[in-house]
C-alpha cells in the first residue's frame, strides 16, 4: 500500500503581497483576534460608561480600583473561602457522580432504581430546594457544599451514563472476539469510550457549581453573600463589577483548565485535537 | 504444520473446520412474527491450511456464518466443529478481522495489535516485541505510535489484520475486510494478504461479495444464495502461488469469474422480513 507522504503545497498559489504578510499572519493568531475584539468591547464600554455617568456604570479604571479595594478590605479572602467550599462540593459531585453514572449506564437495574430520582431531580428547580437545605444543614459548610453538589452532580451522572450506553457495540464484540473478560472489556473499551462524555458532564457541572455557589451565598446573606448583597444595596458599583469580573475570570480559567485536562487525557479525541 | 493442500476434500475426518446443517433465523426486535432466515442448512468442511472464501450477495447471511464460526453468535440448529471440537464461544484460536476495522480509538496502532495478546497473558516487553513484529509484517512498522484516526482506512485495516495475527490463531476469520477501501488499495491489500498468508498458511475463512477478490485469494470459493443463505456452488481455484496481478487477465481467471457470477445471478432476489 502506498503511504501518502504528500507534502507538496497547493498547485495554484497566489503570490503574497510583500509587506502585508506579517499583518496576515498576525490576524490568523487567536490571541491577536481576541485582543482586537476585547479591546474594542472595552473601548465601547468605556465610552458608554462616560456617557451614562458613574451612577449607572463605573469606568474601567474605577473597576480596577474597586478590585484593589476588594483585596484590601479582605473581601477576596472571604470569596476564597467560599471558593474552597465550592471546590469541596464540586469534587464530591465528581467522586459520587462518575461511579453512579457508570453504574446507571452499565446496569439496567440500577438505572431502573435510581434513574427516576436522578432525572426527577435533574428537571426540578434546585433553587426551590434551597430553603429545605438551609433547614436541614443550617448556614455552614455542609449547606454550601450540598448546594454546589446538587447543582453539579446530575449533569455528571447523566452524561457519564449516556457515555457508557453510547459505547460502540462493534467494539464490545471485538473485545469478546479477542478474549477480553467482562471486566477487561469494561476497563479497556467501555470506560475510555465514556470518558469524553464524563468530562463534558464535569465541564457543565463546573459552570453550574459556580452558579450554585453564588446562589447559596446570596440566599443566606452571610460571609461572601453578605459582601455581594452589601455592595449591591450600597450601590458600590466599582467593587461590585470588579467582583463579578473576578468570579467570571475564575470560572473561565477553570473551564479552560478542564479543557486542557481533557485534551491531555484523551489525545485520540478528534473534537479536541484540532482546537 | 500439515502439508499444504489447496484443494477441498469431502468430509474424510481430516477436516479442520466442519459446518454441519447450520440454521439461523433472526426475529424482528419489535414484531416477533417477522422472521428472516439468514442461513438454511449450511454445511461444508475445510482442510487445515486452506484459504476458503464465501461469496454471496449483500444480506445473504455470510457475515452471520462467520460470526457463528467465531462464536459471537450461536446457531439455532446444526453444529460447527473446529479441530473436532464444537464452537462454544469466541476463542483465541480464531483471529477475527472485521469489515470496519473496529480499532480502539484511544489506543495507538501498536496498542491495538497488543489487545489480543493481553488476553493470552502476554504483557510488557514481550507484548511490545510481538506487536511490533506484526506491525512490521503488515508494513506499518513506522506507524506504531499513530492513533487510528491518524491512519488511512487501508492502514487501519492492516492494523486489524495484525491484531488478528498477533494471537497466532490456528484460523483467520475475515469479514469483508477490504469492502470499504478504495479499489487501488484493495488490489495492494489482496496481494499483501496472500504474501502474509503464505508465511504460515493458516486456515482462512474469508467473506466477500467481490468475485475477483475471492478467486485471486482462495483455494476454494463457496457461493451463497440470497436469503435464506444456502451454499449453491463450490469452486476450486488452483492457480499456483504466489499469485500475481497477471493471473487476473488470464482466460482461466475470466472463466472462473464467469462461473461465479453466473451462480450468483441465479440466486433468488432479496427477501427481507416476511
Amino acid at each position: 500500500m502506498s503511504i501518502s507522504t504528500d507534502t507538496a503545497g497547493p498547485l495554484v498559489e497566489s503570490a503574497p503581497s510583500p509587506g502585508r504578510t506579517w499583518l496576515k499572519s498576525l490576524a490568523g493568531r487567536r490571541w491577536f483576534r481576541r485582543l482586537v475584539v476585547w479591546s474594542f468591547l472595552a473601548a465601547v464600554y468605556q465610552v458608554v460608561a462616560y456617557i451614562v455617568g458613574p451612577f449607572y456604570l463605573p469606568t474601567l479604571q474605577a473597576i480596577i480600583g474597586g478590585a484593589i479595594d476588594l483585596g484590601r478590605d479582605g473581601s477576596l479572602t472571604t470569596m476564597a473561602s467560599a471558593l474552597v467550599q465550592m471546590v469541596i462540593g464540586f469534587a464530591l459531585s465528581i467522586v459520587v457522580g462518575i461511579p453512579l453514572g457508570v453504574a446507571m449506564g452499565a446496569s439496567r437495574l440500577v438505572d431502573y432504581v435510581l434513574g427516576f430520582y436522578v432525572k426527577g431531580m435533574f428537571v426540578t428547580s434546585l433553587i426551590a430546594v434551597l430553603p429545605l437545605l438551609i433547614i436541614v444543614f443550617g448556614f455552614g459548610l455542609a449547606y454550601r457544599v450540598s448546594v454546589v453538589f446538587l447543582f453539579a452532580v446530575f449533569f455528571i451522572i447523566l452524561n457519564t451514563a449516556a457515555g457508557v450506553r453510547d459505547v460502540d457495540p462493534q467494539l464490545v464484540a471485538m473485545g469478546r472476539a479477542f478474549g477480553a473478560s467482562r471486566w477487561r472489556r469494561a476497563a479497556t473499551i467501555t470506560l475510555p469510550s465514556a470518558l469524553p462524555f464524563a468530562i463534558a458532564g464535569i465541564r457543565i457541572g463546573l459552570a453550574n457549581a459556580f452558579g450554585g455557589m453564588i446562589l447559596a451565598e446570596l440566599w443566606i446573606a452571610r460571609d461572601f453573600g453578605q459582601i455581594m448583597l452589601g455592595l449591591a444595596y450600597n450601590r458600590d458599583l466599582p467593587k461590585f463589577l470588579a467582583l463579578l469580573v473576578i468570579v467570571t475570570l475564575l470560572a473561565s480559567f477553570s473551564a479552560a483548565g478542564l479543557k486542557a485536562f481533557e485534551k491531555w487525557l484523551t489525545p485520540w479525541s478528534r473534537s479536541t485535537r484540532d482546537r | 504444520m500439515p502439508e499444504p493442500n489447496h484443494t477441498p476434500t469431502p468430509s474424510d475426518g481430516s477436516a479442520f473446520l466442519e459446518v454441519r446443517n447450520v440454521n439461523k433465523t433472526f426475529t424482528h426486535a419489535r414484531n416477533k412474527s417477522a422472521r428472516m432466515q439468514a442461513l438454511k442448512d449450511v454445511s461444508f468442511t475445510m482442510k487445515p491450511g486452506t484459504f476458503l472464501s464465501i461469496v454471496g450477495p449483500s444480506g445473504c447471511g455470510k457475515s452471520t456464518l462467520l460470526r457463528l464460526i467465531d462464536g459471537l453468535q450461536t446457531a439455532d440448529s446444526g453444529e460447527i466443529l473446529i479441530g473436532g471440537r464444537p464452537v462454544r464461544g469466541p476463542g483465541l484460536d480464531r483471529g477475527l478481522v472485521f469489515q470496519s476495522p473496529n480499532l480502539l480509538p484511544w489506543r495507538t496502532a501498536i496498542g491495538n495489535v497488543g489487545f489480543g495478546l493481553e488476553s493470552l497473558g502476554i504483557r510488557g516487553a514481550e507484548k511490545t516485541k510481538r506487536a511490533k513484529a506484526l506491525l512490521d509484517t503488515v508494513g506499518l512498522a513506522d506507524f506504531a505510535d499513530f492513533y487510528p484516526s491518524q491512519l488511512s482506512g487501508g492502514m487501519q485495516q492492516r492494523v486489524g489484520l495484525a491484531r488478528a495475527l498477533a494471537i497466532d490463531p490456528a484460523m483467520l476469520l475475515m469479514d469483508e475486510p477490504f469492502a470499504a477501501v478504495d479499489a487501488q488499495t484493495k488490489l495492494v491489500l489482496q496481494e499483501e494478504l496472500e504474501r502474509i498468508w503464505l508465511l504460515d498458511e493458516k486456515s482462512v475463512v474469508f467473506i466477500t461479495h467481490d468475485v475477483d477478490e475471492a478467486i485471486f485469494l482462495s483455494d476454494v470459493v463457496l457461493v451463497m444464495s440470497k436469503s435464506p443463505g444456502e451454499i449453491i456452488d463450490t469452486v476450486t481455484v488452483d492457480f499456483p502461488r504466489p499469485r500475481n496481478f497477471d493471473i487476473r487477465g488470464s482466460a482461466e481467471f475470466a472463466a472462473l469469474v464467469r462461473r461465479l457470477l453466473d451462480a450468483l445471478r441465479h440466486t433468488r432476489p432479496a427477501g427481507a422480513f416476511e
